[in-house]
């Protein structure tokens, strides 16, 4: 059934230009890295001020620019058409009428958007890995010092990170220890998305619009980096859906701290059982109207 | 394959209600039984409940009371039972991108079952769409998409046939193929449930029939019995109230009921001559007088009555609503 569902969704357009969508960041970026003036990017910080220096760092520069909201909207895309698309269509009941279990269905929807948000996040890293490997070439991948990294809680609010300035200290890893760290570090940005996902798969059985479940969990998302970004409420802040996501930059970072991202996988996974058990405790028991 | 004990019962509902939203209720302790074999059909106005019926009869709306039996096995939402049941629920849908044959293929994988064991020939052959089904669906005109939604219930080849408005957009030569069908697999064993709002469908195809009102079943029986009993007449008069009187004192005259403009008089041992001479000799004029069977005139009173279409029809946006004054115009235009 998983395998019908997989083939279902191959058989769309949407998975393309999704995959297609988020191919084009990459490839734009090394682009720009390469033919743009590098005196205007002075002002550059973190990681993706050294992006030019390996292919390795453009693979990473290409997660940097993704994962705050791109990525986020390509994975909610296929979480929100899981089940509100097949309402939309009005052929949710008749998959319903299939002497098929609900929950079993509904498994066949989670694993096949799940591989699709997972595929999305591989497209991110091979794309940006050839782009940047054909743009910067193969060399030891440039990091930096935990000085020059804003901590993982304000890297996505404007202002109040610290400045890399590219005097600053900075060390190289050997490339093939980046690509391992680098395939990490896709896997937990992978994961890191499971509470948003989930939460939007949640709303995609609530709804036949598939652009409403998207909204929600773009919104939620986006609550959650404004409410990460407000220091006063102190450690509220650490349960916040988004608030590890960045954690992953660690990998890079001289004297970077790795429980964070411990963290990062337990909060995404609670927030993911939390969203789906009321998805599965809903959709065994709704009214099948559309 | 042939049901199992439980003797001829295919389809048995009792007790069975549905009320939405703690107070809207659809379907009021609804008993019914439907044996092998048999085309029942399902008639009311739209609003009556036989939607909400066929819905629960599939396990797509959760009954709030009451209990639903398919081939002797109680049904709850994605029953092994529903291997043996095919259906069509309302508007035929599809994924529009994909070809219609693809669609049944997909479609029919997402019951667990190998392609092999689907009935694709036979279906095809009833649908007759021809090359068209090889067309995405996105092309596909109204009686089209119909005649594949009815292809689509027919892959598991069914011992049971549930089918809402099966003949909405299709031309009056397709709704004589589909009777033929319906006939064709009645004779050999397989139990046909259709849906309508038309009284002449049924009465043309149904070998037995329920009409639905307001959540539940007004009369039923097979429609033989219904047409072929005790007659009724509807009359239009100039004093209704002066012509209740005399028909009331009338030997022979069952009931009188108001309904719309008229007077519908139950015969049990008299004629419509008689009633409508005892009227003029009362001084009551006549304008009309029409002859009907019970089946009839259970239906056409019941498409009358200011009631039909109750407060319960609140909270059921999803359904599309018709009103009555247009199906019953079409219903005796067509009887």
């Amino acid at each position: 059934m998983i395998a019908v569902e997989l083939k279902r969704q191959f058989r769309r357009v949407r998975t393309y230009l999704g995959l297609g969508l988020i191919a084009l960041v990459p490839i734009a970026i090394t682009l720009a890295f390469k033919f743009g003036n590098p005196r205007h990017g002075r002002r550059d910080q973190g990681l993706i001020a050294v992006a030019r220096s390996s292919g390795l760092n453009m693979a990473i520069g290409s997660l940097l620019t993704t994962t705050g909201f791109l990525l986020v909207v390509v994975v909610t895309l296929f979480a929100a058409d899981a089940v509100a698309g097949e309402a939309s269509w009005g052929t949710l009941r008749y998959l319903l009428i299939r002497p098929v279990r609900r929950a079993r269905l509904l498994t066949a929807k989670l694993v096949a958007s799940a591989a699709l948000a997972l595929l999305t996040t591989v497209v991110v890293v091979v794309v940006g890995l050839i782009a940047g490997l054909a743009a910067f070439g193969w060399h030891p991948a440039t990091i930096i010092s935990s000085r020059a990294l804003s901590t993982p809680s304000t890297s996505t609010s404007p202002g109040v990170a610290v400045p890399i300035v590219p005097s600053l200290p900075v060390s190289s890893m050997p490339p093939t220890t980046a690509l391992w760290h680098l395939l990490v570090a896709m896997v937990f940005i992978a994961w890191s998305m499971a509470g948003v996902f989930a939460f939007t798969f949640l709303v995609s059985t609530l709804t036949t619009k598939s652009f409403g479940a998207i909204a929600a969990g773009v919104g939620l998302m986006i609550v959650s980096f404004i409410f990460d970004g407000i220091s006063v409420i102190g450690a509220v802040r650490d349960y916040l859906p988004t608030h590890y996501w960045s954690a992953w930059e660690n990998l890079f970072v001289t004297g970077g701290s790795l429980g964070s991202m411990w963290l990062g996988v337990l909060s995404a996974a609670a927030y993911a059982a939390v969203f789906l058990a009321v998805a599965w405790w809903h959709f065994t028991r709704k009214d099948i109207l559309t | 394959m042939d049901s199992p004990a439980g003797g001829d019962k295919v389809i048995s509902l009792s007790g069975l209600t549905k009320v939405f939203n703690e107070h809207v209720v659809a379907v009021d302790h609804l008993d019914l039984t439907i044996s092998r074999g048999q085309i029942f059909g399902l008639l009311g106005p739209n609003g009556a409940g036989k939607t909400t019926t066929i819905r629960m009869l599939l396990g797509l709306v959760i009954p709030t009371s009451g209990s639903i039996e398919v081939f002797g096995q109680r049904l709850r939402p994605g029953a092994d039972v529903l291997a043996r049941v095919g259906a069509m629920v309302e508007d035929p849908s599809f994924v529009p991108h994909l070809s219609g044959i693809e669609n049944l293929r997909q479609w029919w994988r997402y019951g667990g079952q190998p392609l092999r064991e689907a009935h694709v020939e036979e279906a095809l052959a009833v649908a007759g769409l021809g090359d068209d089904v090889f067309r995405k669906v996105r092309t596909y005109s109204h009686g089209m998409r119909q005649r594949l939604g009815i292809a689509q219930a027919l892959l598991c080849n069914p011992d049971l046939l549930v089918l809402d408005e099966p003949t909405n957009g299709l031309d009056p030569a397709q709704i004589r193929e589909l009777r033929q069908v319906f006939w064709r697999l009645s004779e050999r064993g397989t139990t046909v449930m259709i849906s309508s709002h038309l009284l002449a469908e049924v009465e043309q195809s149904c070998t037995h029939v329920g009409v639905m009102n307001r959540g539940k079943i007004v009369t039923a029986g097979a429609v033989d019995t219904l047409v072929g009993g005790s007659e009724v007449a509807y009359v239009e008069v100039d004093d209704a109230e002066r012509a209740r009187a005399v028909l009331a004192a009338t030997a022979g005259v069952a009931s009188v009921n108001p309904e719309g403009d008229g007077l519908s008089v139950a015969l049990d041992g008299t004629d419509r001559p008689t009633v409508v001479a005892s009227l003029v000799h009362a001084g009551v004029a006549v304008r009309t007088v029409t002859a009907r069977h019970r089946l009839e005139d259970a239906f056409l009173q019941l498409l009358s009555s200011p009631t039909a279409q109750g407060p319960d029809d609140r909270g059921r946006g999803a359904y599309p609503q018709q009103t009555p004054g247009a199906a019953a115009g079409t219903t005796v235009a067509a009887s």
